[in-house]
């Protein structure tokens, strides 16, 4: 039985690892972009949640508006700052948003202080659910079944939707949507915000269960890569796996060997770059 | 034919469930100008990528002086004797002309540039082939400019430059006046000639006034398999192969311009 | 005409020039000392990407594990400094030759994740066997050399040390560079499936690559351990890896003077803002963004744009920058600037 609560755990976790990164998935898959800011996104959702709830908001008001303003500044970034990166080597990617990361965590450390700081879940999730024996908190549950839903309206949206298509196809070939006569710095800024979006939604849900510190976005952004390898680059569907494989492998290491944790994720993630480097969904 | 100094027997590439090659049987003989023509999408350049290593093929062998290569490496091929130009331009964009050059020349005793506090002069064959080179190319003047800044003409040239540098005993032009004009193909035409007497020259073409009269030997291809092969004259009036053009592009001239000089 | 700058006894010259001014204008030997340590960790860390076009996140491991054999060779086998040193080569080399050989498998993006993922690895490796590198303490005590007779305890007689050694790697790997080898480097960073095609076994010289680049930073690590007398988990660590990209990046990869630059600048700038304004690495951030979009030749770029300004020719401009000009004055196998315009100049002479 006590597997069963490691199990849920690592699936809440998992949902939001695969919500951490398919956002980055899909800016790589479109923009062919490193993005090492993203874990930037994570920790500003979980600081503006934060800071909504300090001053008196509803936590289901402070949570969806974390990530709007998170999608919002984003959307900025990339219009004044990363579109003129495109075009430069890989490294300089890396190096821009490196620094953009560096300077969101300062800022971070100077608005809220070093120290960080802990979010009450919603009067209405506080309590834990019993069945029977097994005992598990609400907000908890809350997370999956919300999640969930959020992944199903993302799929709805990738596979349904013109905007979707238009994003699967860019992610396929970027060249031939240009040629196709699409307004791809739109779609590019749009599909920037909505991963980012997602990122800081990401953490503002997880704020209520791990609280909020300054570094808890450098975690973020190694946990991002690895999902995002480990199911494929520019892959919902691998997000998806990934992102729940990641996060139950932790859950259960962390009552069997806490130490190996990270070895075991980032070996996971080396050897899929070995043996299937396409990750599990990734395109042949 | 005396032994061919580069054969192939049966060979096949797939890419997944896509045939790009399929039993392709080609005997190129020694110090011939041998051309493969075809319309796009035929597999000549994929051929050229099974014949230096670039792809592994799914299916045959190739042998190059009697020696099976089907599984070396491509960089061992040049020391073996093989060496290719490229259709798309593939130099050394930031580095000299010279040093293009140099580098191609120094690429046949690769191990010795393992050596990290060997300088580059004392390999003096690879300089003087350098320096040589620069002159049959007509390249001396823009010696020391970046080759990411020649003209396309001299691109081309020192793109096939490179693949001369290795002293090959065969050489593989793909479309080596590819995008180039009049002035350009005639110096190129005459290069090829010039190679055709002392090396085996393997070339793949699209401008027909070239092919039909420099070549000893034509091999044409379409959809990944040989056609028809035979001196130029033959293929020339060859039914099938007017019918594989028809619908396609196809430059220079299918008349005689001039007697086949060999 | 190649560019004054880039000559190697121009290049040699600085470093040298450095290593004299340093004692002169800084009261700290040991922040002097740690300049230049880590100075020969970025110029390792350059040969591979600006020399070879590979992006390693996983230098760290190499400087972690000089620190270790340090700790070890020193302390526990009681081996004699000089020995020690000749060990943290020997086994940089040989990890980095290992690291390199896996990650080179695969290219671009998943090359770099590989060696992201190396690193972590090898800093959850030193975690956790604790008895061999004291774990999150890390090795402690470490002395420093004994020279004819004297422990080299004072900070400036060590930077002597370090200094002398510094110059014999710095041109070492200059040598390196210049090779023929070196420029090999250059031609597969520039094209790596023509280099394959003409000849040369590109894995063998990325790994070479990666093994030359592991010794040197092993080696800087030892010397580092030294310095502090500790081997901390830290260097070991992911951080380490990605500032010691940070410092090439800033310095500028066109060539290794340029690391010293960056090693310094950032080590000055850490040391002199972090005693007034804690949040300082706000100000790197910004550095960062500010050399992505102007100054992709790093700081060494901006020396090069002042002495164009001063001698009025026309600034380098060359089709890649963030690209070494490696040049040698008898067979020139870079380049000259291109011309604004073609018309009216006369043709270069060959050298």
């Amino acid at each position: 039985m006590t597997y069963l609560f490691q199990i849920l755990n690592g699936l809440g976790l998992g949902m939001l690892y695969f919500l951490l990164a398919v956002g980055l998935s899909i800016i790589f898959g479109l923009l062919q972009f490193v993005n090492f800011a993203h874990g930037a996104f994570y920790l500003l959702g979980a600081y503006l949640a934060y800071e909504g709830v300090e001053r008196g908001l509803s936590f289901w008001v402070a949570m969806p508006l974390a990530a709007l303003v998170v999608a919002g500044l984003a959307a900025l970034t990339e219009r004044l700052l990363l579109r003129r990166v495109y075009k430069l080597p890989h490294t300089f990617h890396i190096l821009v948003t490196v620094g953009l990361a560096l300077v969101v965590q300062e800022l971070v450390i100077i608005i809220w202080g070093p120290i960080g700081g802990n979010v009450a879940p919603p009067e209405a999730l506080s309590g834990v659910m019993i069945l029977g024996d097994f005992v598990y908190p609400e907000y908890r549950l809350f997370v999956i079944g919300f999640t969930a839903i959020l992944a199903a309206g993302l799929w709805w949206l990738l596979d349904r939707t013109r905007l979707g298509a238009i994003v699967r196809a860019g992610s396929e070939s970027p060249a031939n949507m240009a040629l196709l006569g699409y307004d791809t710095l739109r779609i590019n800024t749009a599909v920037f915000a909505l991963g980012a979006g997602l990122a800081g939604l990401a953490g503002a849900l997880a704020a209520p269960i791990r609280g909020v510190e300054p570094f808890m976005g450098v975690e973020a952004l190694g946990i991002a890569f690895v999902v995002v390898v480990i199911g494929g680059m520019g892959s919902y569907a691998g997000a998806l796996a990934a992102g729940i494989l990641v996060g139950i492998a932790q859950s259960l290491m962390a009552t069997l060997w806490p130490e190996g944790a990270r070895l075991v994720i980032y070996l996971g993630m080396a050897g899929i770059i070995m043996a299937m480097p396409r990750g599990l969904f990734g395109r042949a | 034919m005396s032994a061919p100094i580069l054969a192939t027997d049966a060979l096949g590439v797939r890419y997944g469930s896509f045939v790009a090659l399929q039993d392709v049987t080609l005997r190129i003989a020694e110090n011939s100008v041998h051309s493969i023509i075809g319309p796009n999408g035929a597999g000549k350049t994929t051929l050229f990528h099974a014949l230096t290593g670039r792809i592994a093929p799914s299916a045959g062998r190739i042998a190059l002086a009697g020696r099976d290569i089907t599984r070396t490496a491509d960089h061992e091929r040049v020391r073996l004797g093989l060496a290719r130009s490229f259709q798309v331009t593939s130099l050394f964009p930031t580095l000299s002309v010279r040093e293009n050059l140099r580098l191609a020349a120094q690429g046949k005793t690769p191990w010795q540039a393992l050596a990290p506090w060997r300088r580059a002069e004392a390999n003096r064959p690879a300089l003087a082939m350098a320096e040589t080179m620069l002159e049959r190319l007509d390249l001396t003047r823009v010696a020391l400019r970046a080759a990411g800044a020649l003209s396309h003409g001299q691109q081309r040239r020192l793109e096939v430059g490179m693949a001369m540098a290795a002293a090959p005993k065969v050489i593989l032009l793909d479309e080596p006046t590819s995008g180039m004009g009049i002035d350009d193909i005639a110096a190129m035409t005459a290069l090829i000639r010039d190679l055709g007497r002392d090396h085996t020259v393997l070339f793949i073409e699209h401008n027909m006034g070239i092919v039909m009269n420099i070549s000893d030997t034509v091999t044409v291809m379409r959809a990944g398999r040989v056609l028809v092969e035979g001196p130029p004259a033959r293929v020339r009036d060859d039914p099938e192969v007017r019918r594989a053009y028809l619908g396609n592009m196809i430059t220079g001239d299918l008349t005689p311009a001039r007697a086949h000089v060999s | 005409m190649i560019p004054l700058l880039d000559r190697p006894l121009v290049q040699f010259g600085l470093a040298l020039a450095a290593v004299l001014i340093l004692p002169l204008v800084m009261r700290s030997g040991t922040l002097a000392s740690e300049i230049l340590i880590y100075g020969l960790a970025v110029a390792a860390c350059n040969l591979l990407l600006g020399y070879t076009g590979l992006l390693s996140f996983g230098q760290g491991i190499f400087f972690g594990l000089g620190s270790y054999v340090a700790g070890l060779g020193l302390v526990r086998a009681g081996l004699p400094a000089p020995v020690m040193l000749l060990l943290s080569l020997a086994l940089g080399a040989l990890v980095a030759a290992a690291v390199g050989w896996v990650s080179i498998r695969r290219q671009g993006v998943y090359f770099v994740m590989l060696t992201l993922a190396f690193s972590q690895m090898f800093y959850f490796l030193a975690y956790t066997f604790s008895g061999l590198t004291g774990g999150d303490n890390g090795l402690l005590d470490i002395p420093r050399p004994r020279l004819a007779g004297t422990v080299l305890s004072d900070p400036w007689t060590y930077y002597a040390f370090v200094a002398v050694l510094f110059l014999g790697l710095f041109a070492a790997l200059q040598r390196v560079a210049l090779s023929t080898f070196g420029r090999t480097l250059l031609a597969i960073r520039d094209n790596e499936g023509r280099a394959g095609a003409i000849g040369y076994p590109v894995r063998a010289f990325k790994v070479a690559a990666f093994a030359i680049s592991g010794a040197v930073t092993a080696f800087a690590g030892a010397l580092h351990a030294m310095l502090i007398g500790v081997a901390p988990l830290s260097n070991i660590d992911y951080h380490t890896s990605e500032t010691l990209l940070i410092m090439t990046i800033v310095g500028g990869s066109a060539n290794l003077f340029a690391s010293l630059l960056g090693a310094g600048a950032y080590l000055l700038a850490a040391d002199a803002l972090s005693a007034i304004w804690p949040r300082w690495l706000l100000l790197l951030g910004l550095l960062l963004i500010v050399i992505t979009l102007f100054l992709q030749r790093g700081l060494w770029g901006l020396i090069e744009h002042a002495v164009a300004l001063v001698t009025r020719a026309p600034p380098p401009d060359d089709p890649a920058p963030d690209r070494p000009v490696v040049t040698d004055p008898a067979v020139a196998p870079v380049a000259e600037a291109l011309p604004a315009s073609d018309a009216g100049r006369a043709p270069e002479v060959a050298r």
